[in-house]
């Protein structure tokens, strides 16, 4: 047995043992693990290396940590409660149409800032509520949400583990909008369709009415929208507009959220703030574990391990671990997935022939995309479930079937990537 | 330029994690955690890192 | 009455006297980082300058470089070899040391950079694991030299935009190759911090009239361009002349720099220069993603039992023997290519030819050590 599989073990077996038996967060699980791992190396504990693992997510982090404030803001002004009394009036009649826009709300900012995060945070918790007073159920309405968010990280114009797997082979982010629509679209509408439909086909509008607060809207108006339009008009021209100048998504969310402040109910800032970092830190702790963890695994030849051995199985394997282990390794984080594995997996099928080069990539990152519902990281899952006051494992059993017709899309695609090859122009 | 202004919000954020790490009765675990996005937090807001 | 300290903030201030220590102890380690390794100039360097001499904004900054002046006296053309461009591909940094320490042209002009991304060698890139340093044994002791990021350290240029988009063509990549010195090509005088050095870079080569730039880089063992030359289409010729003379030596391709990948040396400096811009790739197993344990020695030998492995499942674009591919075998590619554009090179200006530099053969045989200086 090579060493580093021993590693390995190690690795996961002590993360697993802390996380499940010792029930410590994964954040400390992960940092175990990582200890582990580098201990069975012979690397003693080497500092430097497990905190310079934890600095591929400091960006993530503040995005993260912006987006709370900004959700914050928007909740605590009305803006959140007004939004669905609109939406529910205006749409409730056309229940499928109705779902398909949500739908593209919770995709939005997952398309243009490429982070499912983002995309939970802010639009995922201003639809939740919605769906939630159209009749949908806690669990389905987090799974929905959690889906959109994830199909809106995949979309384009902004798909970050594309760019990760094309940057490893020099492929220019060029041509990626078609395949990307292509996969992510039909899944979306599957998705909500097949979770939602079924509980709002008779909405009744007078009992809509009564839970709806019409108070806010009311009292002040369209500017307590303007936060929400400033945030989604800034994301766009950052990106429409090669020449405008880049803020970037956290400082975006934090102009948006300083002015929600002035436009809405007055609230404590400073308090809501903490309050919202409150909930934030455990998240951002699990980061800081994930990297240490992928750090040490890379130290150790863990990371090589893997890799090798889904090689050493051959082109089919290679198809099989990418609609397996790519979606698997999402537990531990979904861009270590299209950096660890996608970029070796798309040589392989490039040169395996026949294949359409960017169509392929684009699943492959489809693919990857999907890990964020793995737990126990689940960046996009366990936000959508806090969003829905559930524990993440009620929301996951209504992901699974959306996540398997997701997959088989992607093998389809895969498989005919030829065929789709129009799609790349 | 937005270099300054990305680690004012970095000073904002660590600010708030070590706040809330003092504030109120915290189990140990939410204090680790807190403590782990300190040190990454601190290293580059002194930009060590 | 004395007051009790509440158990939370207790811990609370534990955890922070902990986080502080880290933080002093974390800060000692990452700033070791910022040391050069020794260079020691030898006969041929007439001249050391920075970089900073040609687009002056650049002084005082951490991308400011040495650039090493080797004139040999008699009229000819003038050449200019990168090293470390991107500090994560040590045979480049290496076979621009040993042209520093060694070569004596007998006509024209050599211009090395060893550490063309200067800043990108005070840092390495999360979740890679790589060693700060390597260390190479020469005839009397052991150097240290300094294994570095592919990219700009964040602590110079930060936040990276989500997108990167090259600023002559629009091309959109990926975020982090914002701080990609080999995608900010030519580079602007008022754009970001490693715009700015592309942008000196390529002042250089245009104030210099230098006739030939060769840009020296690795690659992944897996990756599709390896073992190879990339000429832009005015280099083409020169690098099948050159071709043509190794390939007894070496496995090697030649391949034409794509029009549609901006932001590259062999691309950019050859369009917006009149230099023949030519890069060369090796293959590095520690930059790859299927190596085993990350450490000096897989540096140095590049010996990995994955890559091998890897090689006989076919996964490969180069054979990967079971020992290794050494560093000295890939400098020794660098050299014995770089000496022969110069002898392949007929330009209006003159000759150019790097004299006293080992053979292909005698750098594998005795180790790229034995043609370095020792420690002094
Ligand atoms: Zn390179």
């Amino acid at each position: 047995m090579d060493i580093e599989l021993i590693c390995l073990l190690a690795m996961l077996g002590s993360f697993l043992l802390a996380n499940l038996l010792l029930k410590l967060p994964v954040s400390i699980s992960m940092v175990i693990g990582a200890v582990a791992g580098a201990l069975v190396g012979g690397e003693g504990i080497p500092l430097r290396h497990l905190f310079e693992g934890t600095f591929t997510y400091v960006d993530t982090m503040l995005i993260i940590s912006s987006a709370m404030l900004f959700m914050t803001v928007i909740q605590e002004s009305g803006a959140l409660e007004a939004l669905n009394a609109t939406i529910v009036t205006k749409l409730y009649r056309h229940p499928a149409l109705m779902l398909m826009m949500l739908m593209l709300v919770i995709m939005f900012p997952g398309m243009i800032t490429g982070s499912s995060t983002a995309a939970v945070l802010s639009a995922g918790a201003l639809v939740a509520p919605v769906l939630l007073l159209i009749g949908i159920p806690r669990a389905k309405a987090g799974a929905i949400v959690a889906i959109g968010s994830i199909m809106g990280m995949a979309a384009p114009p902004i798909n970050i583990p594309a760019m990760l797997i094309g940057g490893g082979v020099d492929m220019p982010y060029i041509g990626f909008d078609g395949p990307l629509l292509l996969l992510t679209l039909p899944c979306a509408v599957i998705s909500v369709l097949l979770l939602g439909l079924r509980h709002c086909r008779n909405l009744d509008a007078d009992k809509l009415a009564e839970s709806l607060d019409l108070e806010v809207g009311k009292k002040y108006g369209f500017r307590l929208y303007i936060p929400i339009i400033v945030l989604f008009v800034l994301l766009v021209l950052s990106k429409a507009f090669l020449h405008f100048p880049q803020l970037g998504t956290c400082l975006i969310f934090l102009i948006s959220a300083f002015i929600g402040l002035f436009t809405g109910r007055k609230f404590n800032f400073w308090d809501k703030a903490l309050k919202a970092m409150d909930t934030t830190i455990p998240v951002l702790a699990k980061l800081m574990g994930v990297g240490m963890f992928i750090q040490i695994m890379t130290l150790v030849g863990a990371r090589g391990w893997i890799v090798v051995s889904c090689l050493s199985l051959g082109i089919t394997a290679v198809y099989i671990a990418s609609l397996t282990i790519m979606p698997a390794f999402g537990a531990i984080s979904s861009y270590g997935a299209a950096s660890v594995l996608g970029v070796p997996f798309l040589l392989v099928l490039i040169q395996a022939g026949g294949h359409n080069d960017i169509m392929v990539a684009s699943c492959l990152s489809f693919l990857c995309c999907l890990g964020d519902l793995m737990p126990p990281t689940a960046l996009a899952g366990n936000y959508a479930a806090q969003i829905v006051q559930l524990k993440y494992k009620f929301v996951l059993k209504y992901c699974v079937v959306p996540f398997l017709i997701c997959i088989a899309i992607a093998l389809a695609v895969l498989l005919n990537s030829s065929f789709f090859s129009f799609l790349t122009v | 330029m937005l270099m300054y202004v990305y680690l004012a919000i970095v000073a904002f954020i660590l600010l708030l994690v070590v706040v809330n790490m003092f504030r109120k009765r915290k189990n140990i675990f939410y204090q680790i955690d807190a403590a782990l996005v300190m040190v990454t937090l601190i290293l580059r807001l002194l930009l060590v890192k | 009455m004395k007051r009790k300290i509440p158990f939370h903030i207790m811990t609370a201030s534990i955890l922070c006297i902990l986080v502080i220590v880290l933080v002093v102890v974390l800060t000692m380690i990452f700033s070791q980082a910022r040391e050069a390794e020794p260079i020691y100039p030898g006969k041929g360097v007439t001249d050391v300058r920075m970089l900073s001499d040609w687009f002056p904004k650049l002084k005082g900054t951490n991308g400011d470089t040495e650039v090493y002046i080797l004139d040999s006296g008699v009229k000819g053309s003038s050449m200019l070899v990168l090293g470390g461009t991107h500090p994560n591909e040590p045979a480049g940094v290496m076979t621009a040391i040993m042209l520093i320490e060694y070569c004596q042209p007998e006509s024209g002009v050599l211009f090395v950079i060893p550490r063309a991304n200067n800043s990108a060698f005070t840092c390495t890139d999360p979740q890679e694991a790589a060693p700060m340093k390597y260390y190479i044994d020469t005839d009397n002791g052991t150097r240290w030299f300094r294994f570095g990021s592919r990219a700009t350290n964040p602590t110079d240029q930060w936040p990276d935009s989500e997108v990167y988009v090259h600023a002559s063509s629009g091309q959109q990549l990926s975020g982090s190759e914002t701080r990609n010195l080999n995608r900010a090509y030519p580079g602007r005088e008022d754009g970001n911090f490693t715009e700015k050095i592309a942008f000196g870079l390529t002042e250089l080569i245009k104030r210099e009239n230098i006739q030939i730039t060769v840009d020296l880089h690795e690659a992944s063992p897996e990756y599709t361009t390896v073992n190879a030359i990339v000429a832009h289409e005015k280099a083409l010729d020169l690098a099948n002349l050159t071709l043509w003379m190794v390939e007894d030596s070496m496995k090697i391709t030649v391949e034409a720099s794509p029009t549609n990948l901006h932001g590259l040396s062999h691309r950019e400096l050859g369009d917006s220069t009149n230099t023949l811009a030519l890069l060369m790739e090796t293959a590095n197993a520690s930059q790859g993603r299927l190596h085993g344990r990350m450490d000096s020695d897989l540096v140095v030998t590049g010996k990995d039992k994955f890559y091998t492995r890897a090689y006989g499942y076919g996964a490969l674009n180069v054979d990967y023997p079971a020992d290794g591919i050494s560093l000295s075998e890939r400098c020794a590619r660098h050299i014995t290519c770089v000496k022969e554009f110069c002898s392949m090179y007929e330009g209006e200006a003159g000759l150019i030819s790097l004299g006293n530099l080992p053979s292909y053969d005698e750098i594998i045989d005795q180790g790229i050590g034995h043609f370095l200086k020792d420690p002094q």
